[in-house]
């Protein structure tokens, strides 16, 4: 409302944004000339075909250990977390399990994915000692129990249509290859997604 | 009953919302070399080429202003064999819409075979408005240029 609340009108419309007068002057707005490269926007604009939103979408997190990016499906994350200390757990070092580690005052038991998946830590070359601050832990979660990874860079969430899903070409790492479900387009690569239900699976008996 | 209201010269004129498409900013039009009087020319409507037609042209004999207010209105034009073409009319003013009675509308009293597409009146504190009939605004000549040959060529 505009002034000292005396007008008249007031009372049938309330605000002036409702009043006929006020609307009159608005459209005043519009009547001046049309800004440079409006008509060029515009027919680009209206050119383009009327494309549908793909209605089926899912979304994966994209994270990089070592030299390889890989998805899960972001229905399992819980969370990304600050590098913290892991505390081995005594006669268990069958290599997949890591130990414990604190998350908001829970112990979580913590995996190396580059153990389960068969990738080779990559050797600590100059630059990829400038890249150790991008290293995280991931916390995922299944119906019942959560876990964390340590991965060597987290990109985030990306989104795709279920149709941009490709095969999982014979050329993928032999060890990621049975938790591969499909491979994503991303940044001119392919990323792999993994299987999360397997993967869970392997990681529960490996723990077992 | 909704109308869209827009403006040639200083009168006021509406168009049965029902014929309405969409209503587009004024975007860059193609002109068509010895087109008919009013035939502003073809734009690229999502893929289709959609012929425009400037009411102001067409009514008053001098192109439209190329002002933000002034607005292609997309209608579906009925060509008379029964089937619809989409139409652009060039409108100045069309910043508005509004709901009447179609009962309010009422013979002018004038009646004009070239300009068969002005229809019934109303009045309102600021004036009169007069309907504007879709299907009569293209003279039978200007309505072969425009889609017959279209199909003929398809």
């Amino acid at each position: 409302m505009h002034g000292d609340g005396t007008c008249a009108d007031l009372e049938e419309h309330v605000h002036c944004r409702n009043c006929p007068q006020y609307m009159a002057a608005a459209s005043v707005l519009l009547e001046r000339d049309l800004p440079p490269a409006y008509q060029g926007e515009w027919t680009r604009h209206f050119s383009e075909e009327h494309r549908a939103e793909a209605p089926d979408t899912e979304s994966i997190v994209v994270f990089r250990i070592s030299d390889e990016w890989l998805g899960l499906p972001t229905a399992v994350l819980s969370e990304f977390v600050d590098l913290r200390p892991i505390h081995s757990l005594p006669h268990r070092r069958n290599g997949n399990l890591l130990g414990l580690t604190n998350v908001r005052g829970e112990l979580l038991v913590c995996v190396s994915l580059n153990n389960v998946l068969g990738i080779e830590k990559q050797a600590q070359t100059q630059k990829r000692r400038e890249l150790a601050t991008y290293r995280r832990l991931v916390v995922v979660h299944d119906k019942d129990s959560r876990i964390v990874f340590p991965v060597d860079e987290v990109h985030g969430i990306h989104r795709f249509s279920v149709g941009e899903l490709k095969d999982v070409p014979a050329t993928v790492a032999k060890g990621a290859a049975p938790y591969t479900k499909a491979m994503v387009p991303w940044n001119d690569r392919a990323i792999g997604c993994l299987d999360d239900q397997l993967l869970f699976f392997a990681l529960n008996r490996s723990l077992a | 009953m909704l109308f869209l209201q827009f403006q040639l010269g200083k009168d006021r004129y509406v168009l049965d919302s029902a014929n309405v498409v969409e209503v587009l900013p004024l975007l860059g039009i193609k002109q068509i070399p010895q087109a008919p009087a009013g035939v502003a020319g073809v734009f690229n409507y999502r893929g289709t080429p959609v012929p425009v037609i400037d009411l102001s042209e067409l009514v008053l004999g001098r192109p439209a202003r190329l002002q933000m207010s002034t607005r292609i209105i997309i209608v579906l034009y009925p060509d008379g064999d029964g089937a619809q073409h989409p139409l652009g009319l060039i409108a100045e003013k069309t910043t508005q819409t509004l709901r009447r009675d179609p009962a309010d509308f009422r013979d002018s009293g004038v009646l004009s075979h070239e300009a068969a597409y002005l229809g019934p009146v109303a009045t309102d504190p600021d004036g009169l408005l007069q309907w504007i009939q879709v299907a009569g605004l293209l003279p039978a000549s200007v309505r072969h240029v425009l889609f017959k040959q279209a199909l003929e060529q398809t």
